[in-house]
């Protein structure tokens, strides 16, 4: 259940806010001056608790993942737990022998492109986009499949296509475009989220673009359709609470996923900075899946409510307007329900 | 970063005017026989279409590991599967090459 599906229940992990890169648009408003960092023994212990509790795959971000030390040594224990690996990176660091280190772990490295050169440097600080290109071609020796991530806000869609034009050009398999959410350090700059207006026309240029690109790259657009969801609630959590009887027997990944933990420890549903009455547990106070056990139990009717309340706040748009970022609105709302 | 909320970036892309709703629905139409939104993930996770692994699990693992993975396939996906097997003639370890895919 939940907007990425059955299939796959991910976990993100952020294990450092540290950054070499202090972008205007960083949800969680990272930096080279953070310093606080989660111990790898903690993430191992947690790592080796969440494959009975239904999830397989981890995504790893932050923060920078290449400034956290430990990172090879977290996606081999991923690994070894029959996880599916994912790093997110702005790619500025990504040199030969970090790759060496982390691709044998590796699934997926996903890079951030926020357009041409002059927009991306203007997000991301002068000269990132060029050091980013410089090490791509480490990235194909190192024969990791990667992607790029285009973060798509409202006055940006036009650089799209430049950025499929450098994804087919560097030999990515995918392009990954994530709506603007307006939180972390994105509050403080103008920036202004996609509404669903643009989101409609996000789609028509993707799928223009996807039929231009076919065969070569596969695009992905990070934004909820509202019809979906009529059809299958489920994929929005917009479903009736079931019996405890019922929660309890469930592994926690086919009530809520996707999970995150947060660099202070806590995991959370959904997203990073999702409202703190919501929290599921914290690494270091004892066995994760006693901890979700307990929130099955006590606090996942409470999150369901949420979901629901929030699409019936969605669904009720006007028809021409069938797409919508989901994962603001119900981040929003869980931040707004905590004292 | 200067910019204003109502300089859209489909501006410079698109004729069709955001107050035109048949229009839009009808280009919405359209476009979804070229694409579909089925999930929607957070960033820099990748839908299903791009997984692509190297598992080593041990032989007490291995009948689980990929009985989880075979079940995947329910999921309206392809799961290809090859194992390897370390240490002959006791294997100890095998080495799961994975690779899942939407059907195309």
């Amino acid at each position: 259940m939940g907007p990425t599906g059955d299939a796959v229940n991910v976990i993100q992990i952020h294990p450092t806010l540290r950054c070499n890169l202090r972008c205007q648009h960083c949800y969680s408003s990272s930096s080279p001056e953070a310093s606080a960092e989660l111990p790898v023994e903690l993430l191992e212990e947690f790592l080796s608790e969440v494959g009975e509790e239904g999830f397989n795959a981890v995504g790893i971000s932050g923060g920078e993942p290449l400034t956290y030390g430990p990172l090879p040594r977290l996606l081999a224990s991923a690994r070894g737990h029959g996880l599916f690996t994912s790093v997110t990176t702005n790619g500025s660091l990504a040199t030969r022998s970090r790759l060496e280190a982390i691709s044998p772990h590796l699934s997926l490295l996903a890079i951030s492109i926020d357009g041409a050169e002059a927009s991306h440097d203007a997000l991301r600080g002068a000269g990132s986009f060029e050091r980013m290109l410089r090490h791509l071609p480490d990235v194909r020796v190192a024969q990791v499949p990667f992607g790029f991530i285009f973060t798509l806000t409202q006055n940006n869609l036009h650089e799209l296509a430049g950025a499929a034009e450098v994804a087919v050009a560097q030999g990515a398999s995918m392009l990954q475009i994530h709506p603007l959410e307006r939180v972390g350090r994105a509050r403080e700059y103008t920036l202004f989220p996609p509404d669903d207006v643009e989101l409609a026309y996000a789609f028509m240029e993707v799928a223009r673009l996807q039929t231009q690109y076919a065969g070569r790259l596969v695009f992905q657009l990070d934004v909820a359709d509202r019809p979906l969801i009529e059809r299958e609630p489920c994929r929005a959590f917009a479903v009736p609470t079931p019996g405890l009887a019922e929660i309890e027997a469930m592994p926690l990944a086919s009530l809520v996923s996707p999970l995150v933990v947060q660099e202070d420890g806590w995991v959370v549903p959904i997203q990073h900075g999702f409202g703190n009455d919501f929290r599921i547990a914290r690494l270091g106070r004892g066995s994760f899946r006693s901890q979700a056990a307990r929130w099955k139990r006590e606090q996942y009717p409470r999150f369901l409510e949420l979901t629901r309340n929030v699409w019936d706040d969605l669904r009720d748009a006007p028809e021409h307007l069938p797409f919508t970022n989901w994962y603001a609105a119900v981040t929003e709302r869980s931040r707004s329900q905590c004292a | 970063m200067a910019a204003k909320k109502d300089m859209r970036g489909s501006s410079k892309l698109f004729d069709l005017a955001h107050n035109d709703h048949a229009g839009f629905a009808r280009a919405i139409a359209a476009a979804r026989q070229d694409f579909q939104v089925k999930w929607w993930w957070k960033y820099g996770q990748p839908k299903i279409d791009f997984i692509r692994a190297t598992l080593e699990v041990d032989s007490r693992s291995l009948g689980a590991v990929v009985s989880e993975v075979m079940h995947l396939n329910h999921a309206g996906i392809q799961t290809t599967l090859e194992a390897f097997p370390n240490g002959l003639p006791n294997p100890e370890v095998f080495r799961l090459e994975l690779k899942i895919q939407k059907p195309v």
